[in-house]
């Protein structure tokens, strides 16, 4: 104990009186109990082997048949361009009117619509609806009917075709990555992201935010470059087969196989491969900082898990390091695979070509760590829309509804869940592969360099497969 | 608990001019009455309310609950409890006539938030009481808090740190007993029906260590052998190196193994022994709410646990033990009604519903009104003289003495049997099985 104590140094100095104490403990024994049963290492060890085997078909497969992969689209219809106000307008009043339910209903973050549907619906339900259906953000978010009703008065009403300023270029998407990184540390860091007033508070900042970017370099801009949700959704919905094309006045909508419209990229500037590589890092860190491992390398003793409030300093290190390493692992990887295909492609526009392949991993890495989550908290999201302001409403009728909280701790669904898991990150490290090879074909001239020069990436998403599913398997608490 | 112990609390009682056996008597009868009052629809309260109260504003009740962080799945039972008794209490007439208005807030199983939560309910919800902290660190992380805002608060946690005599004179733990009781109560039973050269298997750090000492101390007490104390590091996922450390001639092996790791520990003690196993002795604490037929945890049949509040219906049951149960959706196989796969906290739950209870009896017995100086002394001053929890609708776990200096409830404790997959209550312990020496006493504080 002493020893703990000692290593915590600093960081945990008013836990050393509890921790003497005799305690009770509760710690879980089911959900990643039952995945220690499992044969862990026979899954982490065979995702590694089809990511591996991705590498060697598709460096097998001649160029031509990628190239017809890549051409095969089918237009499924078209539709007079839109600005699509009206589903702004909805979006803006259903989160007006969650921000009321922030204030005014259940005290109880599991009663209270707010952060269910902000942490569950919208962060992780909408997400995995990106990546199937292309970016459905773009139609729905709230900026353009906020952003209608501010410019149409005196004197801002010059502002809606003119902003006031010019986005600087140079800036990129480096207001983004700040906002996205405080955006992760709320959500991962702080000790109550879920606590309705605290919640309406924080939205209500970023409304404020948002605002003041639209306002000021014009709406399109702000969502492309400063709205970090646009441009999370956006990087999710390039997963998705379906894809718009313009034509004209018109918009027709196609459909291609999953994963190639990640190919209609094209080179991200720097800060665009840094805020996908954060996006990736900091769901990355969420699972980390669980890990046994990671608790006790911060001196903490994983069966007594002291609460969040205890670990904001080392987890704001943690998540800052995770996303550093990240960064850092990805330049060298593709820094190395330059040198190996003696590649005369200038290094920044591979770095910003191959950051694309990442995406799918971000969304891997998404999909398996928010899957339980969405399970149960979606069932506490239908039962608090019944009574949003708790007042002994019943709208929708599912105010009594019981949540069935055994799907995620019997140990049927927790090995399907555990299964759905494995699938989703060793799918989204193949997709990464083979998309990092396509990418490799259009940016060498010769096949062999595009092989060599994926060699390093490679074996950067085999470690990251392993990582994930080590992440999902080994002893963590909560 | 040695006679001169029960000596004493025999005066202590016949001085106030009562047995216990009249107490427990006039238990009984009122739990017959409260059965009785069931078929009518109407259940009295064994306790008259001094005067009704003079006012039919709400009560408010501020629930401190793990809704998120890692006592989350405790938190969900202990919001069904809640909640159950929540709503018994207002249909049968409220506390003192008044109605319960239930306030929940998350601490996120965060011992600083629970603080924040404490303030929250004096400051912004201004609730009467405060109740349902369960894990310790965050009981004493929060606790200190309410005493030092003079808020009345109930913990629901078995921590020792509240008959210890770590918090203040506002601070109860009513409703459920502490860890060291439970282990003094079943400490006799154990060694003498189940062999009395031991090795014990804990985790390496306080918890395990309170089971160590205490547990050691009994084994001493009752003229047992400790034959082998293996503690395992918390970080450990495998244990099957720690095995062989246990002596061949142990009879009895007592593990408290908790975390992850636990499905792991039972499949690989059962490797190890294989059919020829010493009596194996351990808390529920390790698989509350997992289900004991489980695939993996076959090597647990026939071996024992502790439990606060049996999971079977079957073996000694308290009579009101299945009126709780349908109130709270608790089966009789210790699953939730509408979701048999979800299986219920049901040894630490309870507490949530006693306590409710304890405060409704305190409240109507101390003519508490409002959250002022007068009312809360004389809320506390009334609940320290309280002896007696009797067994019924109000106290399903069984019979509850009450120690007003210490703040903490002594319980009955169940040891149960692994059979056919289901736990069995095999053995039920007294009262006075549970009790050691009072370490504080609180009413020497100044309100």
């Amino acid at each position: 104990m002493a020893r703990h104590i000692q290593r915590s140094g600093g960081i945990l100095p008013w836990l050393g009186l509890w921790l003497l104490l005799p305690t009770s403990a509760f710690a879980h024994a089911t959900e990643r109990g039952v995945i220690l049963l499992l044969p862990t290492d026979l899954y982490i060890g065979g995702g590694a082997v089809v990511v591996a085997l991705t590498f060697v078909l598709m460096a097998a497969v001649p160029a031509t048949g990628l190239n017809a992969l890549e051409r095969a689209r089918c237009k499924l219809g078209s539709a007079p361009a839109w600005n699509p106000l009206m589903p702004s307008a909805a979006t803006l009043v259903i989160v007006l009117a969650l921000i009321a339910t922030g204030y005014l209903g259940n005290r109880d973050p599991l009663s209270n619509p707010l952060p269910l549907m902000l942490w569950t619906i919208w962060w992780v339900a909408l997400t995995f609806l990106h990546a199937i259906f292309g970016n459905l953000w773009a139609f729905l978010h709230p900026w353009r009917a906020l952003h209608y009703l501010l410019t149409a008065l005196t004197p801002l009403d010059r502002w809606r075709q003119i902003p006031p300023m010019s986005y600087p270029e140079a800036a990129g998407y480096w207001p983004a990555i700040v906002l996205f990184l405080a955006f992760a540390w709320f959500e991962l860091v702080y000790p109550a992201p879920q606590d309705p007033a605290l919640l309406a508070h924080a939205v209500i900042v970023y409304f404020l935010i948002t605002v003041t970017g639209t306002l000021l370099f014009g709406l399109e801009t702000w969502l492309r470059y400063g709205e970090i949700f646009s441009i999370f959704f956006r990087i999710v919905s390039w997963l998705s087969p379906f894809g718009l094309d313009e034509e004209g006045r018109r918009r027709a909508t196609f459909i291609t196989i999953p994963g190639m419209r990640l190919l209609d990229v094209g080179v991200l500037p720097l800060s665009g491969m840094v805020f996908i590589l954060l996006a990736l890092s900091s769901v990355s860190f969420d699972g980390f900082s669980r890990t046994f491992l990671w608790l006790d390398f911060v001196g903490v003793n994983p069966l007594e898990y002291p609460g969040r409030t205890a670990l904001i300093g080392i987890n704001s290190l943690g998540l800052a390091a995770v996303f550093g390493a990240l960064v850092s692992v990805y330049c060298l990887a593709v820094t190395l695979g330059h040198l190996l295909a003696k590649s005369d492609v200038p290094i920044g526009t591979q770095l910003g070509c191959f950051v694309v392949a990442i995406a799918p991993i971000a969304f891997g890495y998404h999909f398996a760590h928010y899957l339980p989550e969405l399970l149960l908290d979606s069932q506490f999201t239908l039962r608090a829309l019944s009574d949003p302001f708790a007042l002994g409403w019943n709208l929708i009728g599912t105010r009594d509804m019981h949540v069935h909280a055994s799907i995620v701790t019997n140990r049927t669904s927790i090995e399907l869940i555990w299964n759905f898991q494995v699938v989703g990150i060793v799918a989204a490290h193949v997709v990464a592969v083979a998309i990092a090879h396509f990418l490799a074909i259009r940016l060498y001239a010769r096949p062999r360099s595009a092989v060599l020069s994926q060699i390093p990436m490679t074996v950067l998403m085999i470690a990251y497969t392993m990582f994930g599913l080590w992440l999902l398997s080994t002893p963590a608490a909560g | 608990m040695t006679k001169k112990e029960t000596d004493n609390k025999t005066t202590q009682l016949r001085r106030q001019g009562v047995s216990r056996r009249g107490l427990f008597k006039g238990a009984a009868l009122a739990s017959g009455a409260a059965a009785g009052g069931l078929v009518s629809g109407i259940i009295p309260s064994p306790f008259t309310p001094r005067a009704a109260s003079a006012t039919d504003k709400p009560l408010k009740l501020g629930f401190q609950a793990h809704r998120t962080g890692i006592g989350a799945g405790y938190g969900r039972w202990y919001e069904r409890t809640t909640k159950a008794a929540v709503k018994l209490i207002n249909e049968t007439g409220g506390i003192g006539g008044r109605p319960i208005e239930l306030i929940v807030e998350d601490d996120g199983t965060d011992p600083k938030r629970g603080a924040e939560v404490v303030e929250k309910f004096a400051n912004l919800h201004k609730v009467d009481f405060v109740f349902g902290t369960l894990f310790s660190h965050v009981v004493i992380g929060s606790a200190p808090r309410a005493g030092e805002l003079k808020m009345p608060y109930f913990v629901v946690s078995e921590t020792p740190a509240v008959p210890n005599g770590q918090f203040s004179r506002y601070v109860f733990q009513a409703g459920t007993s502490d860890v060291r009781s439970q282990m003094t109560a079943i400490a006799k039973w154990v060694l003498d029906k189940l062999g009395k050269k031991v090795t014990m298997i804990f985790p390496d750090y306080a918890f395990g260590y309170a089971h160590r000492d205490y547990f050691g101390a009994a084994v001493k007490a009752n003229g047992a052998e400790m034959k082998e104390l293996i503690p395992i590091p918390p970080r450990e996922s495998s244990f099957t190196k720690y095995f062989p450390r246990i002596p061949s001639d142990t009879e009895l092996l007592y593990h408290v193994m908790v975390g992850p790791g636990v499905l792991t520990f039972v499949r690989e003690m059962g490797e190890h022994f294989g059919n020829n196993r010493p009596q194996i002795f351990g808390f529920i604490d390790s698989l509350e709410g997992v289900n004991i037929a489980s695939p993996g945890l076959e090597f647990l049949e026939g071996t024992y646990f502790w439990e606060g509040f049996p999971r079977y219906a079957d073996g000694l049951p308290t009579r009101a033990a299945d009126f709780y149960r349908q109130k709270v959706g608790m089966t009789d196989t210790g699953t939730y009604v509408d979701d048999p796969k979800d299986t219920a906290y049901a040894s630490h739950m309870f507490g949530c519903w006693e306590t409710l209870f304890a405060i409704k009896q305190t409240v109507e017995q101390s003519g508490y009104v409002d959250p002022t100086a007068k009312d809360k002394a004389a809320f506390i001053e009334t609940l320290e003289n309280i002896r007696w929890f009797n067994e019924g609708i109000e106290h399903p776990q069984g019979h509850k003495l009450f120690r007003g200096g210490s703040h903490q409830a002594h319980a009955e404790q169940y040891i149960s049997l692994v059979e056919n997959q289901r736990l069995k209550v095999v053995h039920k312990t007294s009262i006075e099985d549970s009790l050691y020496e009072p370490e504080y006493d609180y009413t020497k504080q100044p309100l």
